[in-house]
């Protein structure tokens, strides 16, 4: 059965059109492929800036759900609940399938630190983000 | 189409259900609302936390674009966001600003409220003014 951060688990990832690519347990870093819907271009024909963040939050929480069943298995994983996050724009997003780059800076009982990046196909970095967020318990899975 | 609902033509506009309410010029504020769509929604059942700047960058866009007379629009270099309470689906009311609009670089502001007034999210951006896109 496929890990739960490597499946599709919200209509916000499904309509990002997430796909699991790997993870690697030794530096905790998710990576996942994004396809924007036709609904996020703005009329520079781009994604629009803000949406950006929606592909950087779902790499940046597969990231700390990946990494604390690594840790603590599949009973102690985490979603972040975010508190805020600050997101630097280097290049257009385009409207075709791109990569995505979660870690966990640094995942406390409290509070989880993470970090992200979107890629283009050639590897260009497109966007970045940090967050600071609250783990909190996987809706549903536990109850 | 007309001036006044200008972001109605645009895709990702449409996605969040944007209407132009209101601006003051002299505050160089715009008010719009939104509806947040279901496909935002994440397990906790609200809007996924990256998406709610989703909004915020439209508000903050559109108080740029009217405070230049529909001149100009910002291309980000930087947003920053503060999540206070969850983002539900349906209706939103979205405020942004003008806090200094340079000739290289501008800083805008927004806010996200629920109808009853209660603040959910706040952000800022540092941006640099381009003409505004035009759509093909």
């Amino acid at each position: 059965m496929a890990r739960i951060y490597e499946k599709r688990r919200s209509p916000s990832s499904e309509l990002m059109g997430s796909e699991f690519v790997s993870f690697d347990e030794e530096t905790g870093e998710l990576t996942c492929r994004y396809t924007p819907p036709a609904s996020f271009a703005s009329p520079r024909g781009a994604v629009q800036g803000g949406l950006i963040a929606g592909f950087l939050d779902e790499v940046m929480g597969g990231a700390l759900l990946a990494v604390t069943e690594a840790r603590s298995g599949t009973a102690e994983q985490r979603l972040p609940l975010n508190l805020d996050m600050n997101l630097t724009f280097l290049r257009m997003v385009p409207m075709e399938t791109i990569t995505g780059k979660g870690r966990v800076v640094k995942a406390g009982k409290r509070v989880a630190f993470l970090e992200g990046e979107l890629l283009d196909k050639d590897g260009n970095v497109l966007a970045r983000a940090t967050s600071s967020a609250i783990p909190t318990p996987v809706p549903g899975v536990n109850d | 189409m007309t001036d006044t609902n200008h972001a109605l033509g645009a895709a990702h506009a449409d996605l969040m259900g944007v209407e132009f309410d209101h601006f003051n010029k002299d505050r160089e504020e715009i008010t719009l609302r939104f509806h947040a769509p279901e496909s935002f929604i994440t397990p906790r059942g609200s809007v996924q936390g990256g998406l709610v700047a989703g909004f915020l960058d439209e508000v903050m866009g559109w108080a740029h674009v009217w405070a230049t007379e529909q001149e100009e629009a910002p291309l980000n270099l930087e947003i920053s966001m503060s999540l206070l309470k969850p983002v539900v689906a349906g209706p939103l009311i979205g405020k942004g600003r003008v806090v200094r609009r340079g000739r290289k670089v501008i800083f805008l502001e927004g806010e996200l409220f629920d109808t009853a007034g209660k603040l959910l999210a706040r952000s800022t951006s540092t941006a640099i003014p381009t003409p505004r896109p035009v759509r093909g």
